[in-house]
């Protein structure tokens, strides 16, 4: 199986910057070889959810969020990385080797 | 309702400074019949705006709000005649999102998220930045919509 990238984007509006976050990441881990699922807490609800499975599964996990997200229950137990939104969207591809180097993944 | 048509596409835009650009878009709000109160529309996009400079780079900015003075939500797309100092940014190019303040579960909202996806897109956002062409701009905006 390869490897599995996760990610959640919530901002205050969820308007703009989650969704661009959302598909910055998205394209970076696609890039990289993830297989990769980005969960969006937006105005229009939340959308692509992440499943326990998604999360057990999950090499890497990502919040890129400006609120505390919805659902955080989900999450315990896990590493969770962490970042604002404005560097998901900018530097999407170096956050994710960062956090390859830091969890020795290659 | 409709969330984008050519109408909400304007050009040549006289504005030169971040205050004229939010009065204008609270002003063509109103005269759209986007916003049933053009003082409050205005206000709360100053409200996302001190929180959080919409500048994305590449010359763009992004103000936005969820605003109980909207009626439905819809996308403008404003091109300035000269550059815009945003907050210390330059900007040409204004790409608005408005939506009212309840409005979950909202097709025309996760119409509205795919713009936002396509700001990620060098290209998408060269064309849209450099083009005056408001058919081009249209099918762009439209294309990114039912994408």
């Amino acid at each position: 199986m390869g490897k599995k990238f996760i990610g959640l984007c919530a901002c205050t509006m969820g308007l703009a910057h989650t969704f661009m976050a959302a598909e910055a990441l998205e394209q970076a881990a696609k890039e990289k070889g993830y297989d990769v699922k980005i969960e969006t807490q937006g105005t229009d609800g939340i959308k692509n959810k992440l499943t326990p499975q998604d999360i057990e599964e999950a090499d890497i996990i990502l919040h890129a969020v400006a609120v505390t997200p919805e659902g955080m229950d989900r999450f315990e137990g896990y590493e969770i990385y962490e970042v604002g939104l404005q560097d998901a969207i900018k530097n999407s591809k170096g956050i994710i080797e960062e956090i390859e180097e830091d969890l020795g993944i290659k | 309702m409709k969330t984008f048509k050519k109408e909400y596409v304007l050009l040549n835009v006289d504005i030169s400074t971040r205050e004229e650009a939010i009065a204008f878009i609270a002003t063509k709000a109103s005269e759209l019949d986007i916003s049933n109160d053009r003082d409050k529309t205005e206000l709360d996009l100053w409200d996302r705006e001190r929180e959080y400079n919409t500048a994305i780079g590449d010359m763009i900015a992004i103000p936005h709000t969820k605003s109980p003075s909207i009626n439905f939500p819809v996308v403008l797309i404003i091109k300035p005649k000269d550059i815009i100092d945003w907050y210390g940014e330059n900007v040409n190019l204004i790409i608005s999102f408005l939506s009212p303040k309840k409005n979950t579960n909202n097709i025309h909202l996760t119409m509205l998220s795919k713009i936002s996806r396509k700001l990620v897109n060098e290209e998408f956002k060269t064309t849209l930045s450099e083009s005056n062409d408001i058919d081009l701009i249209y099918e762009m905006i439209m294309g990114a919509l039912n994408s």
